[in-house]
């Protein structure tokens, strides 16, 4: 391990009335100390481009030429070190570097650099489109590296043939837990739910790159962060107590990542979650929702213990209570972190529904879900969810939600919409209950 | 995975977990005390049960004597005990009375905003000058503070502040008087409005300031104190 320290603060509001069974609490992980930025850690990393090389990229020649620039400034910038790969995809995937046909990586240094960039400059194109054989081959590439920190960048023009619908989900299961994948989509002719079902398994994020100019700038951004990257595989692990049911596990800061599926069991009572790699500088919010067994008034009972591992120690933990009063008092108390994410939680519903309401010519809902959204997304100060709604409805007044549905909206809108739809902000701190080390 | 645990007496399982139950979430050991019930919350108290000195069911600590409500401590003994008198006796003294007349005409009220108690039948008492600089005010134990004229002292004046004036021996060997942005005034014989903050006003022998809900202090060469009836009306 590094020397990044993990640390946990769990806020809720523990008092519950008699006869309820809810318990709801934020906790949230915050990393320091690790050696961000620096490509100096013990721990292996590898940074595997795969980019699409199908015929689409030509239309216009201007997409494949920027994915080319883009993939060769990421090689010339790959820091001293760093294990690394280009994956060629189209209706089939190569390795394009280090050369054709090898599965080894490349580890970066003046001459490996100049020769990727070489290489990813002169990218062929042709054939379709079926990324399941991209994530297969990527995953062929780094499974022997084990222990290291496996990050993939994934950059796409184009929806997935039709041919790969059933083999597109397997790939993905395939690809769990070996790597991460990050996935950009370029142009307007690609569905966002799909490279989302890919980055949501792979604990990436998928964002849209609507001029391809800015590709080179999002690449060297995405490696930037990779670097970044200073513990691998840390797992959140969440006990509840007999009799108790998890509602969810939900990852609420910086993206809205619902967990609850992910779920591996420890034992009858233990689950633990994946949350990939981690930077020595970072903090993200969980919020897990949990039913327990109804207590007395006065009654105390442990309601989670949530505690965050990084192989097979546990480096942090935060406790979830639960303690029954009479004192509505107490138990009406709202936790300004809990009320803050299931308002924002609720923002990335309502844009989904009224998105898909707007596809689907249904005005009236899109027109209430979208107004809902921009409330909430004033409400909470989430100015950057709110500017891509202004793209897809006329706000009239922010406070009461009032706006009208843009009829001409463009596609790249709505797609930057859905795209950014789970990103969130986080709550302003007030007094932080510090539990656990 | 139940090594040497700890038995849960709420459900009977062993826990391998000591805090709370690794099967029911019942807390253990000084958890359990820890959260015990909380009792019904205490009655409204509107005196310190340490000094009987008023105060606010908002209080932390006791105005007057440092006790600490919420743990019925009392403040650490500063590092500081009272000072002994220093310097040379100057001479002076100041004397010390509750004066009816400085009461019945004040608006000052105590913490909780009630006019206090006047201390009928308080007998007058005497402090020394010592030294360049006498300090009218309040002890504090917990912030070692003794001002050389302990106005909580006897009948303690709950409208005095902790640091409300000084007497300072001038160069030429006469005394000046300074209120200390005190927070409800210092008045020299009689005037309606208080002295100014911080503005040094010469004092002279048998000369009358009145500070907090009722106090007067003579300023005097002798221990005669002056005469309620020196006060001048209000023109």
């Amino acid at each position: 391990m590094t020397g990044t320290v993990f640390s946990a603060s769990v806020f809720q509001n523990e008092f519950l009335p008699e006869g309820t069974t809810e318990v709801n609490a934020v906790v949230t992980v915050t990393a320091v100390g690790g050696d961000g930025g620096v490509a100096v850690s013990d721990v292996e990393k590898i940074v595997l481009l795969i980019v699409d090389v199908s015929t689409s990229m030509e239309n216009p020649r201007t997409k494949i030429n920027a994915a080319r620039r883009a993939a060769a400034a990421a090689c010339a910038a790959m820091p001293d070190g760093v294990l690394f790969g280009i994956v060629a995809g189209a209706d089939y995937a190569v390795q394009a570097y280090p050369y054709e046909g090898e599965t080894a990586l490349a580890r970066a240094d003046d001459r490996t650099r100049a020769e990727a960039a070489e290489v990813a400059r002169s990218l062929p194109t042709g054939g379709g489109t079926e990324i399941s054989k991209w994530l297969d081959l990527a995953r062929e590439i780094v499974e022997p590296y084990e222990g290291a920190i496996r990050l993939a960048y994934l950059l796409t023009d184009g929806e997935n043939n039709d041919n790969d619908h059933s083999e597109f989900p397997r790939a993905i299961a395939r690809a769990t837990g070996v790597f991460q994948c990050d996935a950009r989509g370029v142009g307007e002719n690609w569905h966002v739910s799909e490279l989302r079902q890919i980055t949501s398994a792979l604990l990436g994020e998928v964002e849209v790159i609507s001029d391809p100019a800015a590709m080179e700038a999002d690449f060297l951004d995405f490696l930037d962060r990779a670097i970044g990257k200073t513990v691998a595989d840390v797992k959140l692990r969440m006990w509840a107590p007999k009799g108790s049911t998890v509602r969810f596990v939900r990852q609420v800061a910086p993206t809205i990542d619902d967990l609850t599926p992910k779920a591996q069991p420890v034992d009858a009572l233990t689950n633990a979650y994946p949350t990939g790699a981690w930077s020595g500088d970072e903090s993200r919010d969980y919020h897990v929702c949990v039913d327990v067994p109804t207590g007395n008034v006065g009654d105390e009972k442990l309601a989670a213990r949530v505690s965050l591992m990084v192989g097979a120690d546990a480096v942090s933990q935060g406790l979830v209570r639960a303690v029954w009063t009479d004192d509505t008092a107490l138990s009406t108390r709202i936790n300004a972190q809990v009320a803050h994410y299931t308002g924002q939680a609720e923002l990335a519903q309502v844009i989904q529904e009224g998105l898909q309401a707007r596809k689907d010519g249904d005005i009236d809902t899109a027109t209430i879900k979208l107004g809902r959204a921009v409330q909430l997304a004033a409400e909470s100060g989430n100015d950057g969810t709110l500017r891509v709604l202004r793209g897809v409805v006329d706000v009239e007044d922010e406070a009461s939600g009032t706006i009208r549905v843009k009829r001409d909206a463009g596609k790249l809108a709505e797609m930057e919409l859905d795209t950014r739809s789970t990103r969130t902000v986080q709550v302003k701190r007030a007094t932080p209950a510090p539990e656990g080390k | 995975m139940t090594v040497a645990g700890t038995r849960c007496t709420t459900c009977g399982a062993d826990s391998a977990t000591a805090d709370y139950c690794d099967s029911c979430g019942a807390p253990l050991g000084a958890i359990a005390t820890k959260h015990a019930p909380a009792a019904p919350a205490a009655p409204a108290v509107e005196v310190c049960p340490n000094c009987n000195a008023a105060r606010t069911v908002d209080d932390t600590f006791c105005e007057s004597c440092g006790l600490d409500f919420a743990t019925g401590q009392m403040p650490a003994a500063p590092a500081a005990s009272p000072p002994p008198a220093a310097g040379a006796p100057s001479g002076w003294v100041a004397v010390i009375e509750a004066d009816r007349e400085f009461f019945d005409t004040n608006q000052v009220t105590d913490a909780t905003g009630a006019k206090p108690a006047y201390p009928a039948g308080l007998s007058a008492r005497e402090v020394p000058l010592t030294g360049d600089e006498v300090v009218i005010g309040r002890r504090s134990e917990s912030k070692g503070f003794f001002p050389a004229v302990d106005l909580s002292e006897g009948a303690s004046d709950p409208g005095v502040s902790r640091r409300h004036a000084v007497l300072r021996r001038q160069a030429d060997g006469t005394w000046a008087l300074v209120d200390e942005m005190s927070t409800n005034g210092t008045f020299l014989n009689g005037a309606d409005e208080p002295l100014d903050n911080g503005v040094s006003i010469a004092v002279h022998d048998k000369d009358c300031i009145r500070v907090g809900a009722f106090t007067r202090i003579t300023f005097s060469s002798s221990s005669s104190s002056c005469s309620s009836s020196s006060r001048q009306a209000a023109p």
